[in-house]
This record gives C-alpha cells, sequence and structure tokens, in this order.
C-alpha cells in the first residue's frame, strides 16, 4: 500500500505539474476538506457539475468531486472493482434498473442508517410517490434525482417538408403513429431518415420495450415472477416489432440514433423524456407528444437514476449526506432542472420546454423501470436487449423471441 | 588481493545468468502464468468478488459455458474470423510487399511504406473511432459514396448480418500494414543473384514469389502465421469493444470479448475462467498445430 | 505487353498502391476534418470534406471540460516507463540466452517465449483482482507493471540478435577478464544500438496502445491515457455526443506516434530486417 501510494502521489504531482504548466483550472481544496466523489455519468460540461461546484462553492468543509465513469453498467463495473478494492466511490449516480444490485451486491448505504433527521428532511422535499422508487429490501438507499419516461419526439421541419399536419395531439397511440411514419416515409423517400424507434442491444431498448409491454397490459417482470411470454407481452412486442417489419423504422444502435436525432435527420423518435435539455438548445424544432398507447391504454414505466451512499466509513458517509441535502434544495433542483429531467421534487419549477408530454405521463402514474433482481441481474438486462433486438430485426417471432428469453432468463432471476 | 578479487568476480560469473535471466522470468511467471493458474482455479469455484465465501463447483462453469447461446455464437465467429481474416491478413500483405519491391523510385517506395503502415500505429481505439464516423448508418461517407452512386444504404456494424464484416475490416485495416512490412523486409533481404538465376529460367514474377520467395523467408512468413493468429484472436477484441460491443446480438462477439463480458460486464468470475481456460487450450493446441505444420517446411539458414 | 512507367514499375502496381495508400489514409484524414468542424455542425445533416469555418473550439473542451493534458502526460509517461522496463528486462535475459552457459537455460527460454502465444487479456480477471486486492487499482502502476511482463517477443528478438555476434568477440573478453556485466555492457549493448532503438520504438507504440487493461483499472479522469480518454466522448444516456473534441483528442493520440514514425522509420524497418528477416 505504502510503495503504490508513493508511486501514485509521483504521478499525481507530476499530471498536476503538467496540468499547471497548460492553464488547466485546478481546483484547490482547503486540506481539511472531506472529499467526497461522485461516480456520475456526466461530465464537466452538463448541469451536475453546475450543481457540484454551487454546493463547493459554499464551503461547509466538504469538497465534492463529480468524476464521469462512462454508463450505468460501467459505472457499475468501477464500483465493484473499487468495492473490492475498500475504496468506494462515496456516492454513485445509480440507475433506478440497479436497485437491487446496488443494495444486495454493492452494499449501498441506508441513509437513515446514517443520519435518520437529514434522511426525513431530503425526503420531505420530494414527491411522496418517489420514496417506494428509492426504497429496496426496506432500506432507503437513494435521493430521486433523474427521471424520466419514454416520450415521442417529433422533428417539426422534417414533418413540415413531408406535408403533414402540424397540429399533433398530445395523446397518440400506436396506430396513429405507425399512419404518419407511413405518411412520411412516402412523402420523404429514401433521402431522409423518416422515422426510427429504438437502438438495437448495443443500448437501452428495453424499457421502451417495457412501455409497450406495459401499454398492453403486460409484464416482463410481475415482482419475481416471468411474465415476458404473456398474451399481453406478445401483443405489445408484436406492435413494437411491427413498424421495423413494415420497414419504417431503421433499427440501428444508440449511438448513431442519437447523433442522428441530435442532427436532425430523424422525423421520430420514441425515446427518453431527458432528451428535452439538449433538443430544446438546436436550431431544429422539436415537439414531444406522449408514447404510443395501444387500445387507448397505457401503463408507463420511469428510468434515470437516483444518488446513493456506497462508503462505509461514517465521516465520509455524513459529508455525503450533507452534499445530498443540499441536493434536495429548491437551489439545487433549480440548476438541476436544466438538464430535462421531470422534477420530481414538490418544488414549483415550471415547466421547461418540451416536458409537456413527460409532465403528463407522470401525472397519470408511472410504474418502476424493470429491476432485475438476484445476483445475476446485470446479465437479465443484457439477455433481454438481446431477444429484443432479434425480434425486431425479425430473426425470431414474437412469440418464439419472448419464450426462448423466458427460458434463458429463468435461471437467472432466480439465482 | 587480486586473487580475492578473482574469486569474487567467479562467484559473481556463476550467479550472473540468474541476475540476468530471473526478472524476465520473475515477469512473466506473476502476471503471465499465475493469472492463468488461478483461473484454473477460479474456473471450478463460484465467487462473486465480493462476498467472502468461495464454493468450489466441480465442472459446473464449464457446462455453463458449453450450453451457453452466447459462448456458441462466439465461438462459431471467433471461427468464422480466423478462417477469413488470417489468410486474408497474410496473402493481401504478402501481395502488397511484393508490389512495393518492384516501385524502382526509393522515395516514391518509401513514400508507400509509410502511409500503408499508418493504420498500425494507431490504438484500437481510434482506429474503431474513425471507422465509427465512416459507417455512420444514417450520414455517414460511405453511404454517401452508395447513394451517390443511386446504390441502396447499409446498415453498416449496426446490421447484424454486417457487423462482423465491419469489424474484420477494421481489424484488417489496422493490421495488414505490419505484416506487409515484415514480409517486405524478408524479401529485401533474398539476395540478386538468386533472383538473376530465376530471371533466367524465364520465372515470371507471380511464379517467382510463389517458388523461390516463398520458401526463403518461410521463417518470416512462419512468424507472420502466428503473430497473426493471436492477433485475430485477441486484439480483435478492442475493435469489437469500440464498433459494436459484441452486438447486434452477439453478432460480432468472440471468445474473448466472451469471457471479458463474463467477468467483467456481468462478475461471472468463474464462468469468465472457464473460458478463459478453454481459450488457453485452444490457442496452446492452434500454435503447436502451426508448430507442426511448418516445422518440415520452414526453410533456416544458418 | 506492360506499360512501364518512368517510375519503373507497370502502372497498375501504382494504381494498387495508390487506392491501398488512400484506404489507409482516408480515415485519419476525415478524423483531422471532423476535429476542426465545430460539434454541431459536425453533427449535421450534409456530408462535407473540409469544413467552411474550421475551429480550435474542439481541442479547447478537451482541453478544458476532459482532460487532454493530464493524458497526453500520462498515455507519455507509460509507454516510457513500460518501454523502458521492458528493454531493461529483455535485453540481459536475451544476452544470457545468446551466449552465456548454464542450467535449464533452453527450458527457461521456452517458458518465456511461449508467452508470445497468451492472449493479452486472458489472465485479466484474476490480475484484476490481484491488483484491486493489493491496493493498485486506480493507478498507473497497475497499468504500467504487468504490461512489462509482455516480454516474450522481445527475448526471443534480443537473443536473436546477440546470436549475430560472433562469441569469439566475448571469449577474446572473458580472457582479458572482463565479467559478464562488462561483456554486456561494454561489448555486446553497443555493437545492437540499433536493434535496441528500433526495439524500443516498437514497445513505445504497443504501450501508447494499451486499451482494455487500462480502461479497466484507471477511474480516476485525470490519470486515464489518451487511449481510454477517447471513451469518455462516446455517447451515454441522452446526451449530445462529442464528435468534435473526440477527433480533436483521437488527433492527439495520433501525433506522438506519428512523429516518432516519420523519424525513426528506418529503425522501425531496420528492427524487423535485423531481428527475424532470417
Amino acid at each position: 500500500m505504502n510503495n503504490s501510494s508513493l508511486s501514485r502521489r509521483g504521478f499525481t504531482q507530476g499530471a498536476a505539474m503538467f496540468g499547471a504548466a497548460a492553464a488547466l483550472p485546478v481546483h484547490a481544496f482547503a486540506q481539511e476538506d472531506a472529499v467526497v466523489t461522485i461516480s456520475s455519468p456526466w461530465g464537466a460540461d452538463r448541469p451536475f457539475q453546475k450543481v457540484v461546484d454551487a454546493y463547493n462553492a459554499k464551503q461547509t468543509g466538504v469538497s465534492v468531486v463529480n468524476r464521469l465513469d462512462g454508463s450505468y453498467e460501467d459505472m457499475a463495473t468501477k464500483a465493484l472493482a473499487s468495492v473490492a478494492a475498500g475504496r468506494p466511490p462515496e456516492i454513485m449516480v445509480t440507475g433506478w434498473k440497479f436497485g437491487y444490485f446496488a443494495r444486495r451486491t454493492l452494499a449501498a448505504r441506508d441513509f437513515y442508517d446514517i443520519d435518520s433527521t437529514k434522511a426525513d428532511a431530503i425526503m420531505g422535499n420530494f414527491k411522496p410517490s418517489m420514496k417506494p422508487l428509492v426504497t429496496i429490501d426496506g432500506a432507503l438507499i437513494g435521493l430521486p434525482w433523474s427521471l424520466s419516461t419514454p416520450v415521442t419526439w417529433i422533428n417539426m421541419d422534417l414533418w413540415r417538408e413531408a406535408g403533414l399536419d402540424d397540429n399533433i395531439p398530445l395523446d397518440i397511440s400506436h396506430e396513429w403513429l405507425v399512419a404518419q411514419a407511413a405518411k412520411l416515409d412516402k412523402a420523404l423517400g429514401n433521402k431522409k431518415h423518416p422515422t426510427y424507434r429504438s437502438a438495437i442491444d448495443l443500448s437501452n431498448n428495453e424499457w421502451t420495450s417495457q412501455a409497450y409491454i406495459q401499454n398492453a397490459g403486460g409484464f416482463i417482470l410481475d415482482g419475481t415472477n416471468l411474465t415476458c411470454d404473456s398474451a399481453e407481452a406478445i401483443a405489445g412486442i408484436t406492435a413494437f416489432a411491427e413498424p421495423a417489419k413494415m420497414g419504417l423504422w431503421t433499427n440501428m444502435d444508440y449511438r448513431a440514433q442519437a447523433k442522428a436525432q441530435y442532427a436532425g435527420n430523424i422525423a421520430i423518435v420514441t425515446t427518453s423524456s431527458s432528451r428535452a435539455g439538449p433538443l430544446s438548445a438546436l436550431d431544429t424544432e422539436f415537439k414531444d407528444v406522449m408514447f404510443p398507447s395501444m387500445d387507448g391504454k397505457r401503463n408507463m414505466n420511469s428510468g434515470g437514476n437516483f444518488l446513493s451512499i456506497y462508503t462505509q466509513n461514517d465521516e465520509l458517509a455524513k459529508a455525503s449526506m450533507d452534499f445530498l441535502a443540499f441536493c434536495a434544495t429548491q437551489e439545487a433542483q433549480a440548476i438541476w432542472s436544466e438538464m430535462g429531467y421531470a422534477n420530481v421534487s414538490k418544488f414549483d419549477l415550471g415547466v421547461k420546454p418540451l416536458q409537456t408530454a413527460a409532465v403528463a405521463q407522470l401525472d397519470a402514474g408511472l410504474t418502476a423501470e424493470t429491476i432485475w433482481p438476484g445476483e445475476r441481474g446485470l446479465e437479465g438486462q443484457s439477455v433481454w436487449r438481446q431477444w429484443v433486438a432479434r425480434i425486431t430485426e425479425g430473426v425470431v417471432t414474437p412469440e418464439e423471441g419472448l419464450a426462448r428469453a423466458k427460458r434463458e432468463l429463468a435461471p437467472l432471476v432466480s439465482a | 588481493m587480486r586473487q580475492r578479487s578473482n574469486v569474487k568476480r567467479a562467484a559473481f560469473s556463476k550467479l550472473a545468468p540468474i541476475i540476468f535471466v530471473g526478472p524476465a522470468i520473475l515477469f512473466v511467471v506473476v502476471f503471465l502464468y499465475a493469472p492463468i493458474i488461478f483461473s484454473v482455479a477460479l474456473s471450478f469455484s463460484s465467487w462473486n468478488f465480493i462476498s467472502p465465501e468461495i464454493n468450489f463447483v466441480g465442472f459446473e462453469n464449464y457446462r455453463r459455458v458449453f450450453h451457453d447461446p452466447n459462448f456458441q455464437d462466439a465461438a462459431y465467429n471467433t471461427l468464422l474470423y480466423c478462417v477469413v481474416l488470417i489468410p486474408v491478413q497474410i496473402i493481401v500483405p504478402l501481395l502488397l510487399a511484393s508490389l512495393i519491391l518492384r516501385v524502382k523510385n526509393r522515395n516514391l517506395a518509401g513514400f508507400y511504406k509509410a502511409t500503408l503502415f499508418l493504420p498500425t500505429i494507431l490504438a484500437y481505439s481510434t482506429a474503431g473511432i474513425a471507422w465509427l464516423w465512416l459507417f455512420d448508418p444514417i450520414n455517414g461517407f460511405l453511404n454517401s459514396v452508395l447513394t451517390a452512386f443511386g446504390l441502396p444504404q447499409s446498415r453498416w456494424q449496426t446490421d447484424p448480418n454486417l457487423a462482423i464484416w465491419c469489424v474484420a475490416f477494421v481489424t484488417f485495416w489496422k493490421n495488414f500494414g505490419l505484416n506487409m512490412l515484415l514480409l517486405l523486409a524478408a524479401l529485401v533481404s533474398i539476395p540478386k543473384e538468386i533472383h538473376e538465376a530465376a530471371a533466367l529460367d524465364n520465372a515470371g514474377p507471380w511464379r517467382r514469389l510463389l517458388t523461390i520467395d516463398l520458401p526463403l523467408i518461410s521463417p518470416t512468413f512462419f512468424f507472420v502465421a502466428v503473430t497473426t493468429t493471436i492477433n485475430v484472436m485477441d486484439d480483435i477484441v478492442g475493435v469489437i469493444d469500440v464498433l459494436t460491443s459484441g452486438g447486434p446480438y452477439g453478432q460480432s462477439s468472440n471468445i474473448l470479448y466472451y469471457m471479458y463480458e463474463r467477468g467483467l460486464s456481468f462478475f461471472q468470475f468463474g464462468q469468465a475462467s472457464a473460458a478463459s481456460v478453454i481459450i488457453i487450450i485452444l490457442v496452446l493446441f492452434v500454435t503447436w498445430a502451426q508448430f507442426r505444420m511448418f516445422e518440415n517446411r520452414v526453410h533456416y539458414e544458418s | 505487353m506492360k506499360v512501364r512507367t518512368a517510375l519503373g514499375a507497370s502502372a497498375a502496381t501504382h494504381i494498387v498502391l495508390s487506392l491501398v495508400a488512400i484506404l489507409s489514409v482516408f480515415p485519419l484524414f476525415w478524423m483531422v476534418t471532423t476535429a476542426f468542424t465545430p460539434n454541431d455542425l459536425a453533427l449535421t445533416k450534409a456530408f462535407r470534406f473540409w469544413p467552411e469555418d474550421p475551429t480550435f473550439e474542439n481541442f479547447r473542451i478537451a482541453f478544458t471540460d476532459f482532460h487532454a493534458a493530464n493524458w497526453i502526460w500520462n498515455s507519455i509517461l507509460i509507454a516510457v516507463l513500460v518501454s523502458v522496463g521492458k528493454l531493461a528486462i529483455a535485453v540481459p535475459a536475451g544476452f544470457a540466452f545468446s551466449h552465456m552457459q548454464f542450467r535449464g537455460r533452453d527450458a527457461l527460454f521456452w517458458v518465456i517465449v511461449a508467452t508470445m502465444t497468451f492472449p493479452t487479456i486472458i489472465g485479466i480477471v484474476p490480475l484484476y483482482i490481484g491488483i484491486s486486492l493489493i491496493g493498485w487499482y486506480d493507478t498507473q502502476t497497475a497499468v504500467i507493471v504487468p504490461s512489462i511482463a509482455y516480454i516474450g517477443f522481445y527475448v526471443f528478438f534480443m537473443r536473436q540478435i546477440f546470436r549475430s555476434l560472433p562469441n569469439a568477440m566475448f571469449e577474446a573478453a572473458r580472457l582479458d577478464n572482463a565479467g559478464p556485466f562488462k561483456q554486456l555492457f561494454e561489448i555486446a549493448i553497443p555493437n545492437v544500438l540499433p536493434a535496441i532503438a528500433s526495439l524500443s520504438i516498437i514497445s513505445f507504440l504497443g504501450a501508447w496502445n494499451i486499451y482494455l487493461w487500462a480502461l479497466l483499472v484507471l477511474d480516476t479522469p485525470e490519470k486515464r491515457t489518451l487511449a481510454i480518454g477517447l471513451k469518455s466522448f462516446v455517447v451515454i444516456d441522452d446526451f449530445e455526443p462529442m464528435w468534435g473534441p473526440m477527433m480533436a483528442v483521437a488527433l492527439l493520440s495520433i501525433l506522438p506516434v506519428m512523429i516518432l514514425f516519420i523519424f525513426a522509420q528506418r529503425y522501425v524497418m531496420a528492427a524487423f530486417t535485423g531481428g527475424i528477416g532470417k
């Protein structure tokens, strides 16, 4: 340990000198400050950094460092390694879907064990419906931070170019969307890329497919029961895959999808409501409407993340709680709302642009996203993504795909 | 006085081989052999890294790996990568090397050598990202070219049927330069007189390459074959990671990427270790087969 | 009938080689273009060869919002230390295997050389566990030390090189009472300096590109290298992809090796010719 810390210091000094030479903003913290590191999916150019900076400016004796670690999966990998190495990040931005993994494997702390007064104060600033979502196995393990839900994004420039009606209803159905997609395809031809729904398995097709299944009245997982091959689930996933089968959507990976949407190249995308922030900053005009309903019904799921504490050191845990208490204030919530997630606090922050659909879905009530239970939950998500991709690519029928998904998921869920 | 120093020196001389060779042995044993031995042990156990419990599970991990459809797909892809890439990554560079050899202008030959070698010096992540941009399924360069020729666009690496070929192509692009350079260096070293004699025999350039040059550069050829095999099994993982993450639905994965995913995305260390033991056996077998195949054909000049 | 050009090879030869040369360079050219295109334009609908309004903005983002300066420094540091480590171990070993007699020499040689066939990530799981347990996790030491172990090729190569020196040279030295260290440092090494130089270039290139392992064990953004820093730009969650800055960093990651390559091309070539040509 001594050797490594010595060389580590050497490296850090070298890097710091180099950094200073390159005129980097070197954060100077007072020595006695407790340093709380947050493993997050957001870099220094995102609003989360502003929340951290606003807290650090208060000089409470706790210094918070935001560390970009990648996707939820990347962060989980890093967290496991650092937990095993005995130095977990004090706080990690944890995906809702990894709730069980966070508590059971990574040993996320119960806020009430750290400081029950603060825990109550924090939760008092959020809508009461949030508490069950961050309570896992009876322990309050997270501050509800980012809540999103899949909505439908329409590129109005392409929409008008295709000569479609500007008056788009907020509440749309699956049939309506398919009909519009067909019109767009016809009007724009091959040159444009009219429609697009969801990424194939390189990324998050799992929750848009879940939304379709739930809107059709089914569930992927009902508690710990796999119900992904029910008649409702088959109906949902058949509708989900239908436009791809008709040649109306282009399946591709998440990176390409995001790039094309931001570039203004796709007319319809159904994906996270949290794109409200970046999309409203673009020159292209976007409109948000609700996720397509099935037979007039919706049972939408949510997604996003909460802030959890992983340090086993009590002093650092208390310091982390201090930062979380700040995150729950109106000041922090107002800074954070720029990002585009739905407001889950009790403060009135006003509705930001392009959040109408998300608010409408939130008001109607949202279920959790699929929280994969068991030691092998991370694999469960991956298996589900793969089968959804196979079904949308048409290599298996919905019936067969869901049956085989269930067979492959069963041992993972019960592990 | 002088005698004592001689004694000391003699003792020292005896120790010298240990001092010279010891560190090398230490490093390969600690960082290469020990992990493999540890993998063998892990492959018979169930452990999630954090829990203090380690259970002996016999061949359970091997059974799971062999029954895992993802492993079967990955194994099939590995075979496909090898069957296609190993010959292509040797033959194309050999042809290119013999073409460069014919360029008499030294500056121009140097220019060709340098440009063809350039992709070799990139990191896999850099190479992957450069191609990701060209492959972009919506308006990347390649699709613009297709459109310009009136052809339908492609989804490239996000098309389940094309993903594996995109990975293979980028791997080839990143690596052919090194093999070209190695083979070129060997071809250059063939004495002129041999070629002059061959010219008198009226042997054409391609026949000369096959019947005269190849046997003469067989040690290099053998070396290239062995390193290319490893490269196609191993280094390809970097390309897979950046380009497709093994997807769509495992269509471009290989067994090493499978192992990586099991171990470090899903933390199934037992299964990952079982996979790594299978891989090691496979690699040793392939290398052994290559040694056997070339043993009698490699022409060493001593 | 073949068309001979003034350049001394058939036109077809030049056409083929030029096409392959374009294929080799084009993706890099594309990277340069994107690095100088403003990020929002890098994403737009139209396809363009060169930005109308080239900018350094992407580099500014890479250096201020990300940690490109640290990444460059770390990449250089790791590449240099790994190269030095490999040479310090492989050169004496190669010498011992070529000009010294000791028990188990051939067996030990094969123990080392056999590791050439090991896939680099084969031991990644146990190594990762071990590194975490001894507290090296998230340190550059964790990247450097295990990377040095891949010396199979280096030892093999140095043995070949030293073998090309006549044994008589060392016998004469022995008669002059020169010990093994004197033989190595004063006779053997000075005679093979070009080969060592080229070997260090190869090793530098290899270490410069260490990817998966570094990605796994380095956490702190300031400690990352260029090769893995690139991954910070790949779109995550629901954010605008940073293609412009990503290409800027990609370009930075190529520059040092490109410069090294241009200046040391002869050595790189010589390394291969001398070592295993025949």
